[in-house]
């Protein structure tokens, strides 16, 4: 590299024996960016578990919704299996007092004297007279859809507490050798519980997720960087001012900042209140505190033209910066860009299963005001920023969201019940303002935990 | 080479603690240049990330025609430079034949540590200070610092010009050693 025509003289040999040996020790957070840059774009091992996390839970509210909502249908709602082993089991209370029952009293006694059976007197009295009874008819087969009240004698349906008779210590060992055989009185003439009446609810609620901003270029620009260079050079269609004068930076050379934003985290927490109307309609809203946290790789950073302090470079602090700050490029570095929001969410939801643990889908709609976003960065040397809602800002103070969720409710005692609910949610209008250069419709993937109390 | 060889390849292969081996290595030295060609710790250490994270990505196009070392300096000096690039404004200059020049003697910067040297060069303009670097210490030619800045051969010549007089009058002004002046 070294040329005579050069005309070098001791003057370099000095400097550059002073100086070509050197060395220094950079911090040591200096490997700890290298490092953070190596892996960008990798995908980061807590998302794949959060992503794998995702996908169980959905399986398992398909996989379960299947097995206790459909499955159900086939069971016959069987409340106790026992096996007889003393045939005063079976024996109605009332004659083993030894009281005589009449006949009006007595719809069973009826239903055997009509069988040519005498039925006055006490047990004592009465002889055994095995009644040929088909075992069928008292088991509860749960490969059967519904109960076949034929197949039971007439007896038992009269009074379902009631055998009209004892049945034959050879006849019960008969049906244990067979099967086991369920008591399923109750259940005859069971009808089927349903809601009646509004009940009114209210509960508390924490949410963790997944949160995507979804941030594009405007329509018509090609990339974040263009719709930068836009904005710095004052094609800022909202604002009127247009201060070039303050905006020192050599455009044609300018390392246009490189911005990208990734999947981040969210969660939640707030009251819920919610009624349940006639038979299987719920309505339900309630007020949330929703932090939103993603981050962005930017290459850039805005200097401050009075107190010279450094804070990140994004397209969205872009316009609260113009004029009063410089703009300098710099190696990509990632900063935390976090939003808060006040929501309100009002949905209606169809009960699927109403049982101890019972499924409710909702659909519905949230409103979600922004509170501020933040932007921060452990870069050394820069400093975080925040924004509210605002002109300077480039979203607006409130956006719709669309949200479908399936709630599962499993009852603890007569008046509390553990919610845990799955929600996805995704905007129904851009959370950035319409004459902005980029735009952005955030969706979510919620998973809420709650308790509710149910005032009955 | 051969004494790196096995870290290389062990980099090439995305191995994280040949990497970091590599990074304490050579860190130091490069972290030097760096300081070199930026205005502050913050810039250098960010010139330094970026270099690194380059040589990383890069490591496989290493052939082993030169020393590692040699290697990894030029993508850090690339890698300041263009990031640098923005600043690297020239001041007009005057003729280099206006100039007094002055002869320092060969130990005439024994008496400085290496952060006073780095401050003298850190004052000096951007482009100054690059071309200073390239020209005095790294011993590029002034042809090669056109073409490697884009700049006409006279501007680097006239540039460095402007760099050593005015390190040289810093040097005077600390008033550390014995110098003679010389009417040119």
């Amino acid at each position: 590299m070294k040329e005579k025509k050069d005309n070098r003289d001791a003057f370099e040999d000095i400097w550059g024996k002073a100086l070509q040996d050197a060395e220094s020790q950079p911090s040591p957070e200096v490997w700890y960016r290298i490092q953070k840059g190596l892996n960008r774009g990798k995908m980061h091992p807590w998302l794949i578990v959060k992503l794998m996390a995702a996908a169980s839970l959905v399986f398992a509210m398909g996989l379960g919704t299947y097995t206790l909502f459909i499955q159900q249908n086939e069971t016959s709602g069987v409340v106790a299996v026992s096996s007889i082993s003393d045939d005063r089991e079976l024996v109605p209370q009332e004659r083993l007092s030894g009281e005589a029952l009449s006949l009006e009293d007595n719809k069973a006694d009826r239903a055997l004297t009509e069988q040519g059976i005498d039925v006055t007197g006490t047990i004592k009295d009465l002889e055994i007279a095995p009644i040929e009874i088909d075992p069928k008819a008292f088991i509860a087969d749960t490969r059967e859809r519904e109960m076949r009240d034929s197949a039971v004698p007439d007896a038992v349906l009269a009074h379902p507490m009631h055998l009209p008779t004892r049945l034959s210590a050879a006849r019960l060992a008969e049906i244990e050798s067979r099967s086991e055989y369920f008591i399923v009185p109750e259940l005859i003439h069971k009808k089927k519980e349903t809601s009646t009446g509004t009940v009114f609810l209210a509960g508390l609620d924490i949410g963790t997720g997944v949160f995507n901003p979804n941030t594009q270029p405007a329509a018509g620009l090609a990339s974040f960087s263009e719709g930068y260079f836009a904005q710095l050079a004052g094609d800022v269609r909202s604002l009127d001012r247009l201060d070039m004068g303050l905006l020192n930076y050599a455009m044609a050379d300018a390392a246009l900042p490189r911005e990208e934003s990734r999947t981040g985290f969210s969660y939640s927490y707030g009251i819920n209140v919610g009624a349940h109307i006639k038979n299987r309609f719920v309505l339900h809203t309630g007020l949330q505190y929703v932090h939103a946290r993603t981050v962005t790789t930017t290459s850039g950073y805005f200097t401050q033209s009075e107190s010279a302090i450094r804070t990140p470079a994004l397209t969205s602090n872009a316009i609260a910066n113009f004029g009063s700050a410089r703009f300098e490029s710099s190696p990509s570095y990632e900063v935390d860009n976090s939003f808060d929001f006040i929501s309100v969410p009002i949905k209606a939801g169809y009960v699927l299963l109403d049982q101890k643990l019972s499924i409710i889908a909702f659909g519905g709609l949230a409103t979600d005001f922004f509170l501020n976003n933040r932007i921060s960065s452990d870069k050394p040397g820069i400093s975080s920023t925040s924004n509210g809602p605002g002109d300077l800002s480039p979203y607006r103070s409130m956006y719709f969201n669309g949200l479908l969720s399936t709630s599962f409710n499993y009852q603890l005692g007569a008046n509390y019940a553990l919610m845990i609910e799955p929600q996805y949610r995704r905007s129904l209008n851009s959370f950035t303002k319409s004459d902005h250069l980029f735009s952005s419709d955030p969706h979510f993937f919620i998973l809420n935990f709650g308790l509710m109390y149910n005032f009955k | 080479m051969d004494e790196h060889k096995g870290l290389v390849e062990k980099c090439i292969k995305r191995d994280p603690k040949a990497q970091r081996r590599l990074y304490d290595l050579f860190a130091p030295k490069l972290y030097a240049i760096c300081q070199r060609y930026t205005k502050s710790t913050l810039e250098a250490e960010d010139v330094l990330q970026e270099s690194f994270i380059r040589i990383y990505e890069s490591i496989e196009k290493f052939r082993g025609e030169s020393r590692l070392d040699y290697w990894m300096k030029r993508i850090v000096i690339n890698t300041a430079l263009s990031l640098e690039r923005r600043k690297l404004y020239m001041f007009p200059m005057a003729t280099v034949e206006d100039a007094n020049e002055v002869h320092m003697a060969e130990d005439a910067l024994a008496a400085f540590r290496f952060e006073e040297l780095l401050a003298m060069i850190r004052s000096l303009p951007a482009g100054c200070q690059a071309i200073f670097n390239l020209f005095a210490i790294e011993g590029y030619s002034h042809q090669e610092i056109a073409e490697l800045m884009n700049i006409k051969e006279g501007t680097s010549k006239s540039q460095y010009a402007r760099a050593r007089r005015l390190l040289q009058a810093m040097i005077l002004k600390e008033n550390r050693h014995l110098y003679e002046r010389e009417k040119r």
